[in-house]
């Protein structure tokens, strides 16, 4: 009984949320295309300013960087806390792994996921994509070693200094591209003039590429030492 | 298109509200990994390819392998 | 373009970056690297007020940085007038006393706790300077998820309890401002604060209450007023000293700057007025108050009605800046300075006090006078300030939060103030009159007490720490004599503040 009306105020309270979300939303004005405001400008000129054929990722990195800065740093810390609250002084527990066929055909299937990641980080100012989704993706590979071949398997391949090198490694790298966007043009994350290219290619853009493959390593990295901290016990990393 | 995104919305309700409605973990995760799915789909619909991978990636994988190993530790019951 | 306000947020942000890596190479570099960090900070905070104490002095103070070189509204622009500036520089100081307090008081797990604690830094120092919209809520959304790691780092039951209730409720509060800050770029088309703030006028009424709402909600969650201050109490109580002093000290502080940058120079008190949502809003946050002290009357623990009291004095600032009067803003405006330096030092004592007992609770307090006597005298005397006693800086701003309601014909606050005075002797005197309490320690305690000692067993550490509580109490003492201290920069930063067209003006066209 007590569950049952305690679901029944779940769901009369978030009745009269979505029925308060629908009469604002409706107040809205009709969206009016991308006529208007900042868009309007980005549309028009974006692939000038950064040269970047995927104007998501102008925005993401030249035209708001800091944002980007600032989400990944989430990340970092993100990371930093489930480390700390759930390392513990134990010795690692090692699953033996799924059957052979698996790992057979993971072991297959894996260099191309890699590949993929790699693919979607690089050419994150091309098409669809960027750092983040392939730094995701990147940390799938570490999730797929630890579930099919066991955790200590995945420990001994990326250790987790390995991940944290990598990690703050990518931090860094960010980090450095907006400095050396002070030093040498005069703004900080200020798209690199001389490493622009003609548009389209691989190496152009700017310091985008550079900037996604930080943050590819960042998230990357992240999310794998997430995901492996909270299979097992890991190894107290500082005391 | 309408109809397809009409669809997709009716899913995607549907499948928020199973997962609040079960009291299994797993069900809820699963249906959640569901959403993420359904979400993907109506974000290539309205042509946000960025936004789509990374909901792909970010919710229908991660996340799920992430709740499916918090829950693994749950069941155990071996937090200390 | 000045690069020292960028350098405030990178500074922090890379101190955090590089401690893993000073972590591998060696681990006891890693305390000297901290303290460079934060010396390096506040020599930037020190060097901006010297060079620019002029401009602060004829009113002109406006440094500006625009990222990526975009200029307004394409781009995010970090700026800072004189609001920002006072804010930025009790943030530096007491995140700088905090720091060398933790090194005397952490003792395990020190890399990431400094880790999460830089972030802390550079994430409210962005939070005080950026004039943008979505960057602001980066920032939040960082201060949330740091903030709550560290409320769980005694990793006990309790502890990650108290950690998962203030996620959730803080991120919810967060998705909120996320969704105010979207609609708010869907009709606008812009994230700047001042682009914002120039067309916030022409939305409908509809929407102007809706987005108010949503960024009223989701702020009063962060500060703790009274319907939503349920997760305060708990994590205040669990999370380690330094950590309290930081939420107390800094982090509610941030919000409370954060809800006058948005309600002031974004919205717009005017606009709150017309939709009658401030009249709501004072007579909520003097419930808050109310309730603070009457929860706090009833605690039978002392982080946890310090926790309480909090809840009190922060319902209270709210109120007196909520009055929108010159008079309002000084009061509250000092009293957000006495506050912070109040509660950190009571906290920061607090960890010292209670490193011997084995809980926070009432009974365990007997006899901690007697065995830290000057500490305790120290504690006393920030209790005494939080009551309002004359020589002390709770009393000089309590003054003058109690003139501004009294001068705003708001009796109910000045009662509020009365009342909280009041109900903070009936608490506090018991807490003494415990601390006082001969205690015979049997064996078992003794032996007890020298197993439960792992935090402060070196010497210096002890030293360190109580040191900082001297601190805390020398800049009550002090500055509750030179009060005036504050004069010009209060004066200055209720002027910028009261100034909303000149801060769209220098920074959309600077």
């Amino acid at each position: 009984m007590n569950k049952l009306m305690k679901k029944i105020m779940i769901s009369v309270v978030l009745t009269g949320v979505a029925f308060a979300l629908y009469q604002n939303f409706s107040l809205m004005p009709e969206y009016q295309g991308l006529n208007e405001g900042l868009s309007n400008y980005i549309i028009k000129s974006g692939l000038n300013d950064t040269g970047s054929l995927n104007l998501i990722t102008a925005v993401l990195y030249d035209y708001r960087a800091f944002d980007s800065l600032g989400e990944s740093t989430v990340i970092f810390g993100a990371v930093s806390g489930i480390v700390l609250i759930l390392s513990r002084k134990m010795l690692p527990v090692s699953s033996k792994g799924l059957s052979f066929i698996v790992k057979r055909a993971l072991g297959i299937m894996t260099p191309f996921i890699a590949l993929f990641g790699f693919y979607v980080i690089t050419h994150g100012h091309l098409t669809p994509g960027g750092g983040f989704q392939g730094g995701v993706i990147l940390a799938a590979i570490s999730i797929i070693f630890s579930i099919v071949y066991g955790s200590a398997f995945d420990y001994r391949r990326y250790s987790p200094q390995t991940k944290t090198l990598f990690e703050t490694g990518g931090a860094l790298t960010f980090l450095g591209l907006g400095l050396a966007g002070i030093l040498m043009e005069g703004a900080f994350l200020q798209n690199l003039g001389f490493l622009t290219a003609e548009t389209g290619t691989l190496i152009s853009a700017g310091s985008i590429p550079y900037i996604n493959i930080g943050v590819g390593f960042k998230v990357g990295a992240g999310l794998a030492i997430i995901f492996y901290s909270m299979i097992q016990k890991t190894f107290e990393e500082d005391f | 298109m309408a109809v397809l995104e009409i669809i997709l919305v009716i899913f995607l309700v549907f499948s928020a509200l199973m997962a609040v409605y079960f009291d299994e973990e797993l069900i809820s995760i699963i249906f959640l990994s569901i959403f993420s799915l359904v979400l993907t789909a109506l974000y290539l619909l309205h042509k946000a390819a960025d936004v789509a991978l990374a909901e792909a990636v970010i919710g229908a994988g991660l996340n799920t392998a992430i709740f499916m190993s918090a829950i693994s530790q749950i069941r155990h019951g071996d937090s200390d | 373009m000045d690069i020292r306000i960028l350098l405030l947020i990178l500074v922090p942000l890379g101190t955090a970056f590089l401690i893993p890596f000073i972590d591998l190479i060696n681990a006891k570099l890693r305390r000297f690297f901290v303290l460079l960090g934060i010396l390096l900070e506040s020599y930037l905070i020190i060097s901006i007020i010297i060079n620019n104490f002029q401009q602060l002095k004829n009113g002109e103070f406006f440094l500006q940085y625009y990222l990526g070189g975009w200029h307004p509204p394409l781009g995010i622009t970090l700026a800072m007038d004189a609001l920002s500036l006072v804010f930025a520089v009790i943030t530096a100081l007491s995140l700088f006393l905090i720091v060398i307090y933790s090194i005397g008081y952490i003792g395990h797990h020190e890399g990431k706790y400094y880790v999460l604690y830089f972030l802390i830094a550079a994430a409210s120092m962005g939070a005080i300077l950026t004039a943008d919209m979505f960057n602001i809520y980066v920032f939040i959304e960082m201060l949330t998820i740091t903030s709550g790691a560290l409320i769980g780092f005694k990793r006990t039951q309790e502890a990650s309890a108290a950690a998962i209730k203030y996620l959730i409720y803080n991120v919810l509060a967060g998705l909120l401002f996320f969704l105010g800050v979207l609609i708010i770029y869907f009709n606008l088309g812009t994230l700047n604060m001042a682009d914002i703030s120039q067309n916030f006028a022409s939305l409908e009424s509809g929407i102007q209450l809706f987005i108010s709402a949503i960024f009223l909600t989701a702020i009063l969650i962060k500060m703790g007023i009274f319907p939503f201050l349920f997760w305060l109490p708990k994590s205040y109580d669990t999370a380690p000293s330094p950590v309290t002093a930081v939420l107390s000290g800094v982090l509610s502080k941030v919000y409370i700057y954060i809800f006058i940058r948005i309600f002031w120079t974004v919205i717009g008190f005017e606009t709150l007025e017309a939709l009658n949502l401030n009249v709501l809003l004072l007579d909520l946050a003097l419930l808050s108050s109310f309730f603070g002290h009457v929860f706090a009357l009833q605690s039978n623990n002392i982080k946890r009605l310090l926790g309480y009291s909090s809840i009190g004095h922060i319902g209270m600032i709210t109120a007196v800046i909520m009055l929108n009067t010159e008079a309002g803003f000084y009061g509250g405006l000092l009293h957000i300075i006495s506050h912070m330096f109040m509660k950190a030092g009571l906290f920061v004592a607090c960890g010292y006090l209670l490193q011997y007992t084995r809980s926070h609770a009432y009974r365990d307090f007997k006899g901690v006078g007697i065995r830290n006597r000057s500490v305790f005298i120290a504690f006393i005397a920030l209790l005494l300030s939080m009551i309002g006693m004359p020589p002390l800086l709770g009393f000089a701003s309590k003054w003058y939060v109690l003139m501004a309601f009294l001068e705003a014909r708001s009796y109910f606050g000045a009662f509020i103030v009365i009342f909280g005075s009041l109900t903070a002797v009936i608490y506090y005197l018991r807490y003494i009159a415990k601390g006082f309490e001969e205690v015979k320690l049997t064996e078992d305690d003794l032996k007890e007490e020298i197993y439960s000692r792992p935090l402060l067993s070196v010497l210096y550490r002890e030293k360190i720490v109580s040191f900082i509580t001297y601190a805390y109490t020398a800049i009550i003492v002090g500055f509750g004599l030179g009060f005036r201290f504050f004069d010009l920069p209060l004066r200055m930063s209720i002027e910028s503040l009261m100034n909303v067209e000149r801060y769209i003006e220098l920074v959309l066209g600077g």
